[in-house]
Formats: C-alpha cells, sequence, structure tokens
C-alpha cells in the first residue's frame, strides 16, 4: 500500500504531518512515538532573535477545543538551528520550519539562516497568527501585503515555500489565489480562528491576552470547508488542518483535495494520535479496494 | 516517561468531593518521584480534549495512586470510574523534589496529594520531617489521618480555628521557624510546599527572610504537559520555564517579586 505523496516537489512517506508549535522541535514526544513514521514534523514558529510571548495565562479549553496565545514564544532560529536541528537529523522524517517575523526583513533573515544548514525540507511562511500585533496575520489577512510577502522570502531561498493562511480573512480564496500568484510552492490552512472566552465570576478574561486563536475538534467542519474551496481554486498543493483527530477526519482533508494534513491540538489530548492516523488511513484505502493515497486525495464526489 | 492504559485497581472516595484512585502500572511506579505528575485522559466525551495533571500521590509496587477533588467536567468524568476501568495516563513527568536531611513541609489544601509521598520517601529514608497541613476548616482538611499513620503527627492550621491553630498555615509556620527549637543536629531545614499560588509565594517569603531553602509545587494550567506547547509558563530569574518540564517543583530563589 503505497501511502506517500509529494508536497511541493517535496516526498513524504505518508500525508500525516505535525502542525507548528503544536509538536515543539520533536524532542518532547520523541519518547511516545517512533518519529521517523511520520510525513513531516513542522517545528514551532522561528523569528530572528527570541521572543518572550504573551504572558500567563496563555491557553484555555473550551467546547470541544481550546484557545491559545502563546504568542509565538521561542528562543530563536539561531538556538533552534544550534540545539535542535542535530536532534531532528537523526530522525529519517522531512522537518518544515515555520517562520515567523515583524518585518519583511525579518522573514527574510530568517529564511535564510534555515536555508544555509541544507538541513530543512522546507519553509512554512506564518502570516497567520492571531496572537501577536506585529507581524503574522497583519501580513496574512490582507491579499496584497500577503502576496508582497510571499514573493520577497521567495527570491532569497531555495526551498520549497509554503505559505500559512489565516481563517480570519474576507475571503480564503482569493487569498489563497494571491499568494500562489506570488511564488508559493504550497498553501497550508488553517491556522487558528480569533475567539474569546471569559471567566464569569471574576468578570476577567481566561487569556491575559483577552483574545486567542481556537483550534481542535470544533473547528474542523468551517477549516473543511474552507480547506476544499482553496483546493477549488489553486493549482499548487495544499496541506489541511484543523480540528484533525482521527483517520476519519484526515480523509475528509484528502478527499476534498488536500495533499497531506496536519494535526495539531489533538497531539495533546493523545500523542499517539498522528500514528494512529497513518494506521487508520490504511485501513480506509483498504475498505475503499484501493491501494495508493493518491487515489483517496481529491475523489470528494459534490455532485 | 510512559503512554499506557492503566487499570483501576482500588477506587477510594474519602470525601463527598474527594477521590483516590489506584492504578497499576509497573513502569510509572518504577521510575516515580515524589513531586512529578502523570497526565490523565478523563473520559471519552470529546467535549473536553485535554489531559488533567494529577500529581503522584503514593507508589505501591506496581501501583500508583493519585489524590483528585472533583472541581469541573473532567474531575467529575474522573470520578464516575470505577474499579477495573482502564485509564490513559502518560508519566511519571517533571521534576520532582530533592529530599535533604532536616524539613518542614507544608501542605495547603489538596497540596498534601504529592507532599504525602514526599513526607512517606524521606521517612523511608530515615529523615522525620515536620508537616503543617493547612484548610479552610476541619471538614476539608485532608492528610491528617495518613500522615499520623506514617508515625509523624502534622500540625494542623485552619481558616476558622475548627481544628488546631486558628490562621494560615503559613502563619504557623513562622511560630514553628521562630519558635521551635531545631533538632539537636541543628540541621537548617529546607521548607517543602503545595498549595495554592499565594501560599507559595509567602512560603518563599519566609524562606527567603530567614535565609532557607525551598522548594515549591506549583500548579499551571497545562495544554500537553509535555513541553511542546508552552501554555504553562512561568517568569522566573532564569527566564520563562515551562512549569510541566522544568517545574512543577521550582526553587523559591528563583521566583520573581519575593
Ligand atoms: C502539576 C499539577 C498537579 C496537579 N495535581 C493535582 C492533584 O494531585 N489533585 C487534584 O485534585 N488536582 C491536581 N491538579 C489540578 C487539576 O489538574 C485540576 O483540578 C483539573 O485539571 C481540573 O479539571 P476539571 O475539568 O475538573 O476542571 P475545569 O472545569 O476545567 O477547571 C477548574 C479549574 O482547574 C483548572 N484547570 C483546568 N484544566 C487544567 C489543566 N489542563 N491543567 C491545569 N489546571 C487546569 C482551571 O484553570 C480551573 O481553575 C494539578 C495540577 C497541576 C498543574
Ligand atoms: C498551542 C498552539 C500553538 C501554535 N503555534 C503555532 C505556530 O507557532 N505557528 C503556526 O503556524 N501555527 C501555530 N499553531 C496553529 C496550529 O499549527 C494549527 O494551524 C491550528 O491549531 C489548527 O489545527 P488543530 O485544530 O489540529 O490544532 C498553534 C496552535 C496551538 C494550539
Ligand atoms: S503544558 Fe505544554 S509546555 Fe507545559
Amino acid at each position: 500500500m503505497d501511502l506517500s505523496v509529494k508536497i511541493a516537489g517535496l516526498k513524504l512517506k505518508n500525508p500525516v504531518i505535525t502542525a507548528s508549535g503544536t509538536f515543539g522541535s520533536g524532542r518532547e514526544y520523541s519518547q511516545l512515538i517512533d518519529l521517523n513514521k511520520l510525513g513531516a514534523i513542522t517545528v514551532k514558529g522561528l523569528s530572528l532573535n527570541p521572543w518572550e510571548g504573551n504572558p500567563y495565562p496563555r491557553a484555555t479549553e473550551t467546547s470541544c477545543g481550546m484557545l491559545n496565545s502563546i504568542g509565538l514564544q521561542n528562543k530563536g532560529v539561531k538556538d533552534f538551528i544550534d540545539n535542535e536541528l542535530p536532534f531532528l537529523e537523526s530522525f529519517n522524517t522531512c522537518v518544515i520550519a515555520n517562520i515567523v517575523g515583524k518585518t519583511v526583513q525579518e522573514y527574510i533573515d530568517v529564511a535564510k539562516e534555515l536555508s544555509k544548514t541544507k538541513k530543512i525540507d522546507a519553509l512554512e511562511l506564518n502570516i497567520s497568527c492571531p496572537n501577536i500585533k506585529e507581524g503574522g496575520i497583519s501580513f496574512g489577512s490582507d491579499s496584497d501585503s500577503a502576496a508582497r510577502l510571499t514573493s520577497a522570502v521567495k527570491e532569497k531561498t531555495d526551498l520549497p515555500l509554503i505559505v500559512k493562511l489565516t481563517p480570519n480573512c474576507a475571503d480564503i480564496a482569493a487569498l489563497a489565489k494571491s499568494v500562489e500568484l506570488a511564488g508559493a510552492d504550497a498553501i497550508s490552512l488553517v491556522n487558528t480562528f480569533l475567539g474569546m472566552a471569559i471567566d464569569i465570576d471574576t468578570a476577567k478574561p481566561k487569556l491575559a491576552n483577552i483574545v486567542g486563536g481556537l483550534s481542535g475538534p470544533a473547528i474542523k467542519p468551517i477549516a473543511l470547508r474552507m480547506v476544499w474551496q482553496v483546493c477549488k481554486e489553486v493549482d499548487i498543493d495544499v496541506i489541511g488542518m484543523g480540528g484533525i483527530a482521527n483517520a476519519n477526519d484526515a480523509a475528509e482533508f484528502l478527499m476534498v483535495g488536500a495533499k497531506a494534513v496536519a494535526v495539531g491540538t489533538a497531539n495533546f489530548s493523545d500523542p499517539q494520535t498522528t500514528i494512529d492516523i497513518i494506521k487508520g488511513l490504511k485501513i480506509i484505502l483498504k475498505s475503499k479496494e484501493m491501494t495508493d493515497i493518491k487515489e483517496l486525495i481529491g475523489s470528494f464526489n459534490a455532485r | 516517561m510512559y503512554q499506557q492504559d492503566c487499570k483501576i485497581v482500588e477506587k477510594e472516595q474519602i470525601k463527598s468531593d474527594v477521590f483516590v484512585l489506584t492504578l497499576e502500572s509497573k513502569e510509572i511506579a518504577s521510575k516515580a518521584d515524589p513531586g512529578q505528575f502523570v497526565e490523565i485522559s478523563c473520559g471519552q466525551n470529546t467535549d473536553f480534549i485535554l489531559r488533567r495533571p494529577f500529581s503522584i500521590h503514593h507508589v505501591k509496587d506496581s501501583t500508583i495512586k493519585i489524590l483528585f477533588r472533583t472541581i469541573g467536567r473532567a474531575t467529575m468524568s474522573l470520578s464516575s470510574y470505577s474499579k477495573g476501568d482502564i485509564l490513559n495516563i502518560i508519566g511519571p513527568l517533571g521534576q520532582g523534589f530533592e529530599i535533604s536531611k532536616e524539613a518542614i513541609i507544608i501542605a495547603g489544601g489538596m497540596g498534601i496529594a504529592p507532599l504525602y509521598y514526599l513526607a512517606e520517601q524521606m521517612l523511608a529514608k530515615g529523615i522525620k520531617p515536620r508537616v503543617l497541613i493547612g484548610a479552610k476548616n476541619k471538614k476539608e482538611l485532608l492528610g491528617q489521618e495518613a500522615i499520623s499513620e506514617l508515625g509523624v503527627e502534622p500540625k494542623i492550621a485552619t481558616d476558622d480555628g475548627s481544628i488546631g491553630f486558628k490562621g494560615l498555615v503559613t502563619d504557623l509556620l513562622k511560630q514553628e521557624i521562630y519558635t521551635q527549637i531545631p533538632n539537636p543536629s541543628s540541621l537548617i531545614p529546607t521548607l517543602y510546599a503545595c498549595g495554592p499560588e499565594p501560599m507559595l509565594y509567602e512560603v518563599a517569603k519566609i524562606a527567603n527572610d530567614n535565609s532557607l531553602d525551598n522548594q515549591l509545587s506549583f500548579e499551571r494550567f497545562m495544554a500537553c504537559g509535555l513541553g511542546a506547547c508552552l501554555s504553562c509558563v512561568c517568569e522566573t530569574k532564569k527566564g520563562l520555564i515551562r512549569v510541566c518540564k522544568e517545574g512543577p517543583v521550582i526553587g523559591g530563589e528563583e521566583l520573581l517579586e519575593v
């Protein structure tokens, strides 16, 4: 049975990827699952210099999901290259680096540092984090600035460039089209949906940042709809995510046309989720008398 | 660190809202230090999706115990499980306590959960800790009998004075430090505390004022418990630390604003 897929020319042994920010740099999960089995690992968002993130509390659980306002805390790209990349290199799995910046130049600098290592398989441009004021979503919610950033980074790297879209925008298909035209090699979506929760006893917000990004099963139907719309609109490869917790969920995203899927919040519920999805996809293929995952991809019949 | 399906071999209800579960796991039991915790998947209900952290309360042979209070949907769900049922558990997690030769243990409310195991491990090493337990009132007091059974008579503080000292357990701690003649060995005690955050900060302050070492077990909201999500951070002099990974036990001298 062939589960392998290609994303922007990059071959993955199966279509199951870990979503940025939910899997650390892989090390945190390596005692519980065999990282060699994953299609790819997407690491936590990396900036040029260390970022502190937002004040605590930064996360809270909501019905069938969670809100987070971590704010892209990370130790910076150099620390990642020196201390985490050598560890990831010891596994036979593709590594996707998620990059963030407050200015176009910062995105370019991070991309250059990572490209130089020759040990990263692809870059994922995070223009969709709802948790920081500058950078992130301010680049991602309108088509022009998203396109400008995409082409600026694309010019400075030879790595496949995946652009991660925010669902917090007016027209997701138009946004996707504009980053495709600007030179993106692939698109991933969705990042989290802006939301909030309050504690009625104290009348205070549950997150110090007041608002945060909603993820988990609660967002799956909306994410699936958006992935479907984007797959219809663009010719480049699409990575689908948002609330995927089992093989059936993953199959839905693949059937609407995503070439691969990413698993985020479900890693917290059960660190075995990615491994279970890989096994489950084989069972789904078998039940459909398919031998290649590529037969499942795009098999959605809207009529 | 292990992730396992563990059988509930015993379930006890010790108060209307407090339960003890004994869970079978040779691997977790063999590695668990006092102060470490486990992440438990508390039900099949997908309304709540995150695991919940619980301190390791006791270890015996191939079993561990957890002590918990039902305060919300996950702990309610957990309390509905019965002997023979299976729970999926990850552990042991985090950094536990370091045992010193002279100790004062300060427990506030559910804080007794990890500290009972600490006291027991100290006694097994021939160290006799002094134990102070705080509670709102007599009815909510936890751990008095269990600690006595270990052979240490705990001192009690309640907010309303319904049993023991009337006042905060940290006021009782001050009394203990200022009035008690140290052991003949004249070893300087280390303070070990777990309980509500204001209590921990007060213990850190008392320790600081008296130049005592202190180890405090913190609680933070945890989404992953594994060090991956950065939701459980605490600001310290060393910068932001992950309470699930570098904690939950933190040296009071690391805290800001003490
Ligand atoms: C390291 C650690 C050890 C703990 N040990 C014990 C123990 O031994 N016994 C015990 O009774 N309780 C312990 N707790 C607290 C326990 O995890 C919470 O009581 C439990 O998560 C509440 O879940 P709930 O759904 O019933 O309540 P909810 O309705 O979700 O929330 C009630 C309260 O619990 C807090 N809470 C909710 N989810 C989490 C989470 N994932 N992590 C941390 N806090 C949360 C909320 O902020 C809220 O104040 C510990 C917490 C930590 C961080
Ligand atoms: C705690 C947390 C941290 C995240 N950090 C990042 C990040 O650094 N970069 C990024 O592009 N997306 C980040 N995300 C978004 C996820 O990668 C993913 O797009 C989103 O959570 C939807 O998928 P899910 O429902 O499977 O979690 C984060 C999500 C969570 C829950
Ligand atoms: S709970 Fe995820 S890093 Fe601590």
